[in-house]
Parts: C-alpha cells; sequence; structure tokens
C-alpha cells in the first residue's frame, strides 16, 4: 500500500478564463465579426497552453450580454473542448445585469471548484459602448466577491464610444483597459490578452509582490505600442487616433 | 464506545519543487511529540512573499514557541477543564473561552519576543537589506510571518487550532474524515491570515472536547498539500490512504512512505513546500476495512454521475436534440466518460483486493 497509488488523485489546478462580452445592436457588423473570429483563433494558443503548462488546466467561459445575458456553455469547458459559437449583435447593454451573472457563477454553486486547487481567474470584458441598465447596483454586487476580487481584469474598449469610465470601475485600474480602433486592433488585442492572461494566471508563482493583473497590464502595454489602432485607455488620445469598422 | 489509549505522533516536510528552482529554503516547519502526558503536533507554513523574507525562521520559531506554550498548558491546566465536555468549535467571531484565550495570548506573544530576539542576533544581509529594511517592531515581525495548526490530545481531552490557511482534517470512528476546525473566510486563494497580523490574537480559531469526543486521528498539512488536490473530497482521501498505511504497514514504514512521497507529490501538485504532522490512537489499527469502503463509496459515486451523464446524453443524440458540431463533442463527451469508467472500475477492484 502506497501514499501516492492510484487510489489517490492529484488533479491539476484550474484557471478559468471568462470572456464578457457585448453584444448590443452597436456591436452588430465587422465588430462582433471580428470578435467571433479573433477568439475561435485564440482557442488553439490556449489550449496549447494548457497542454504545455504543468502547473493548471485552462478553462474557458463566455458570457454575452444585450438586453440579456447568456452563457455560452452551461460550464466552463476545457481549452481544447470548447467549439466557438459565433455570437449576434442586437438590442441593448445590460452590463449591470451581465455583473450580477458573472457574480452568481464566481460561486462553488456556479463555475469554480475549491479555492485550494484553482487559481484566480483571468475575466477579459469586451464593449463598444455604455451601459443602459444599472450597472452601479450589478458592479457592486460582483464587487463582494472574492473570486472576482482576486481575478485578473482586463477591459478591451472597442471605439471612441465605450464608455471607459465603467470599463475602468470593472477592472480597478485605468491601466487594464485598452482601446482599439480598428478590426485588426482588435483581433490582434483579444489574441494578446487572453494569451497573456492564460500566461500569467495559470502560473505557480508570481514576481515578487506584484499582482497578477500587474503583470498582464505590464506585458500588454507592451504589446500594445506595436499594434497599429490600439493604445492604453488612459493614455492621451493620438491625433491619428480614429475608429475605422469597415 | 472505547477510547483509544495508546496516542503516537508524526511529522514530515519538505522543501516545493518551485522552491529547489528559485533556491528558496524551505519556509514550512513541522514538530510533534509523545511523551506520558500528552501528545502533541504542530505545522507553520512561513509566507513565501518578497517581503516575508526570514519566514522560514518564523515558522521554526512559532512550532518552537507552540510546542512550548501546549507543553506548560497541558502541565498546567486542570484535567476537570476540559473533561467531560463535548466536541466544541470556536469560529472567528465566536467567544473563546478564557483559558483558550490565554494560551494563544502567550504564543502570540511568545512569537514576537523569539523574532525580536532572533532579529536582535542576526543582523540584515545585504540581500534582505534590498528587500526591505523593517522600520519598527511590526515590520520585522512581517517579515517573519507565518501561519499555524496545532493539535494536543491528553488523557482527558483534546484541542486543536488554527491561524491562517491550510487545513486540520481528523477522522471519526466510522473512517469518515471531516475539519474539525471552523474555516476562516479571510484565507482565500493565495491570501491568509496570519501570527504576524497587528490583529492575529482575533483569527484564531479552534476546536476542543474531552477524550471521549477525540477523532481517531487528527491530520494537519500546510496549504501546499491542499492546493496539490483541489476538492476537498481528494485531500480527504489523501489523509485516508495516509490512515490506512498507518493500519495496514505501520507507523514507521508509512511516515517513511510519507517522507518519500511528500516531494514527489509537490512536483506533481502544487510545487509548493509541505508539511504534514498529526496524532492517531490504537483504534486505527482496526479500521483498515471502514477506510476502505469510504473509499469505494465515494468512486461508486463517481461511477454513478457517469453513467447518468452517459445515458442523458445518448438520450439526446437519439432524439436528435444536437446540431453536427454538437454531436461531435457529445460522441467525444462519451468517449470520455467510457474511458473515466473503466478507470474507476479499475481502482474499485484493487480496493476490492485490499478488503479481502
Amino acid at each position: 500500500m502506497s501514499l501516492l497509488d492510484e487510489t489517490v488523485e492529484i488533479p491539476r489546478r484550474t484557471m478559468t478564463l471568462f470572456f464578457v462580452i457585448d453584444t448590443s445592436g452597436s456591436m452588430a457588423g465587422s465588430k462582433i465579426g471580428a470578435v467571433n473570429d479573433a477568439v475561435v483563433n485564440v482557442l488553439p494558443m490556449l489550449e496549447e497552453i494548457s497542454a504545455e503548462n504543468p502547473d493548471a488546466e485552462i478553462k474557458v467561459a463566455a458570457l454575452e450580454f444585450s438586453t440579456t445575458c447568456n452563457w455560452l456553455y452551461s460550464e466552463p469547458k476545457p481549452a481544447n473542448e470548447f467549439v466557438w459559437q459565433d455570437v449576434q449583435a442586437s438590442a441593448l447593454t445590460s452590463l449591470g445585469a451581465a455583473c450580477k451573472e458573472l457574480a452568481s457563477k464566481l460561486s462553488r454553486s456556479g463555475f469554480m471548484k475549491a479555492a485550494s486547487g484553482s487559481f484566480a481567474p483571468a475575466i477579459i470584458l469586451l464593449s463598444d459602448g455604455a451601459p443602459t441598465d444599472d450597472f452601479e447596483s450589478g458592479l457592486a454586487t460582483l464587487k463582494q466577491n472574492n473570486w472576482f476580487k482576486a481575478a485578473i481584469k482586463v477591459a478591451i474598449a472597442i471605439g471612441d464610444d465605450a464608455d471607459k469610465d465603467v470599463l475602468t470601475q470593472f477592472t480597478g485600474t485605468n491601466e487594464a483597459v485598452f482601446t482599439v480602433h480598428n478590426i485588426d486592433a482588435l483581433k490582434q488585442i483579444i489574441r494578446v490578452v487572453a494569451v497573456t492572461s492564460s500566461q500569467i494566471g495559470s502560473k505557480s508563482s508570481t514576481a515578487g509582490d506584484t499582482t497578477k493583473q500587474e503583470q498582464v497590464i505590464a506585458e500588454v502595454k507592451s504589446a500594445v505600442d506595436n499594434i497599429g489602432g490600439a493604445e492604453v485607455a488612459s493614455a492621451p488620445a493620438s491625433t491619428a487616433s480614429y475608429d475605422d469598422w469597415d | 464506545m472505547t477510547i483509544g489509549t495508546n496516542i503516537t505522533s508524526f511529522d514530515c516536510r519538505c522543501q516545493g519543487e518551485s522552491h529547489k528552482a528559485t533556491d528558496k529554503p524551505c519556509q514550512d516547519y513541522s514538530f510533534s511529540e509523545t511523551t506520558s502526558d500528552f501528545c502533541l503536533a504542530i505545522i507553520s507554513d512561513g509566507h513565501g512573499g518578497t517581503r516575508y523574507y526570514r519566514s522560514d525562521a518564523g515558522s521554526r520559531l512559532l512550532s518552537e514557541v507552540t510546542a512550548r506554550c501546549l507543553t506548560e498548558f497541558a502541565k498546567g491546566v486542570p484535567e476537570t477543564t476540559f473533561s467531560g465536555k463535548p466536541y466544541t468549535t470556536v469560529g472567528i467571531g465566536d467567544t473563546m473561552p478564557a483559558v483558550l484565550q490565554q494560551l494563544f495570548g502567550a504564543i502570540v506573544v511568545g512569537w514576537r519576543n523569539a523574532v525580536m530576539e532572533h532579529a536582535g542576533q542576526h543582523s540584515l544581509t545585504e540581500t534582505e537589506q534590498a528587500l526591505a529594511v523593517p522600520q519598527d517592531d511590526h515590520e520585522w515581525e512581517k517579515t517573519y510571518g507565518c501561519t499555524l495548526i496545532a493539535t494536543i490530545r491528553t488523557p482527558s481531552y483534546w484541542l486543536a487550532f488554527q491561524v491562517g490557511d491550510g487545513k486540520c482534517v481528523a477522522l471519526r470512528e466510522d473512517g469518515s474524515p471531516f475539519e474539525p476546525i471552523p474555516w476562516d473566510d479571510r484565507c482565500f486563494l493565495n491570501k491568509t491570515t496570519s501570527i504576524c497580523d497587528t490583529d492575529a490574537l482575533s483569527r484564531f480559531r479552534c476546536c476542543f472536547g474531552g477524550v471521549d469526543t477525540a477523532p481517531v486521528a487528527i491530520f494537519l498539512g500546510s496549504d501546499g498539500i491542499d492546493d496539490s488536490f483541489g476538492e476537498e473530497e481528494n485531500l480527504y482521501n489523501f489523509y485516508v490512504q495516509l490512515a490506512k498505511g498507518f493500519s495496514h504497514d505501520g507507523h514507521e514504514a508509512t511516515v517513511k512512505d510519507l517522507e518519500q512521497s511528500l516531494p514527489i507529490l509537490s512536483k506533481r501538485g502544487s510545487q509548493d513546500d509541505m508539511s504534514v504532522a498529526g496524532i492517531y490512537d490504537d483504534r486505527c489499527q482496526s479500521l483498515l476495512p471502514s477506510l476502505i469502503q469510504w473509499q469505494k463509496g465515494r468512486l461508486e459515486v463517481k461511477m454513478d454521475v457517469l453513467s447518468n451523464k452517459t445515458a442523458r446524453t445518448w438520450a439526446n443524440i437519439i432524439k436528435g436534440a444536437f446540431n453536427t458540431d454538437d454531436r461531435r463533442m457529445a460522441y467525444n463527451d462519451l468517449t470520455r466518460y467510457l474511458k473515466e469508467k473503466m478507470d474507476l472500475n479499475e481502482r474499485i477492484k484493487k480496493l476490492d483486493m485490499e478488503t479481502s
């Protein structure tokens, strides 16, 4: 009888990457098409990171919100099993409701397992507008959630109409809000943010007392410098900045 | 009810895989002692952040101070204090019995004094100065920050207490595991309460009772152990397997197995430092069939869940509920369920062989 025989399971730790995607009417057309295309392309990269990572398995969950909220799957799926279903854009921007829905799943009765054996999740919010519902109340609920407090939170503002103050409130810092002005930049930033968050979020050790969110921000910032049409939201708008979605 | 009388203690620790890679010392410490008057076990886990650069010394000092305080406690507290008491838990915010408040206060003060004495004898190295130079006593204490779990059993009572994360798991007389000490919700993911907190005394939580309520075994493990197993059931299973070892292979062989297994567990699991300590009594020796039955029971529950999933998936395929992509995923799920069921079957067979 050995202590570590096959009777004893040692599962890999889990890191869940959440996509929270605005599918309101203003996202219709090339924006939502770019989001669909970018996520489909990034999934194999996440699968690779997960397969090569001895520390953790990466799982993916996606919440779309317009007038209502909808999870693409009823549970987080391993990256290699997550088949992206293209989302369609229409109607309003119920970000407050999305926050409450996210809070309900950031729990052991929802999508999360025991805190032991889990890494804090990474949450990527994509939006091109302003909430049309009671965002403050939704965010207040979410901010009480321990998983949310510990999460890596990054927002992608799609175009200048995105309410960056709202996105800053969501991430907790304007440095974690990245603005994109065209389709190529949107696709590239989704890839960079998803890959970087997964790489850093699923590692056991952090560099000193720097938080994982700070590490993600630093890496994405340096990548943004090389993406035309993308910028850190807090930076002054460049004169060359413009929205080009067609 | 027969209460075990021959009580044994053990402890074991190892440097984590990630600490080996970065040449960091093992920041966990463990201690156990068996005397004619009592049996005790202690683990302490030094914090890993850069500001806690003396937490390896902090965890050792805390274990030593706790052992000393518990020894005095066992000698000084009248047996009637806990004798005949029911199993009682005291969580965060609950009123702590005065005698325990005094014990925990002595541990906190004793550790702070030990830290300042150590600091006085060991001036900062250049590396430590580059990290942070403590400006006052509290900042010094922070550099030694660590958690604590301890248990003691005497002929008349038992007691277990904790500050911070890590888990204490006990075994009932029927072999079923449970966590006897209430949890502190401030401990979440990599955040933990600590003996170095200014309000450390208010973060102690504990459980105790007369000897007739004593668990067969009490195991203490640092968060490096918990994080390797994820769900509590997997962690409980590890300790059940450990108890099976004590029951079947004996004390020496099982402690040796534990010492050899912890580095492997760190490599395959959390990569963190690991410490395990505990006490168990002679009822453990006759517990083997119950422990095997507990392990078998959880596998059978898993088998039922898989069978239900399989049936549901087949039903949906037959009634054409899926589009092409979903159907492909459903067949993948069925293949995975089948493989998992075969694996579970093998493990159940192995447990049956252990029973026979």
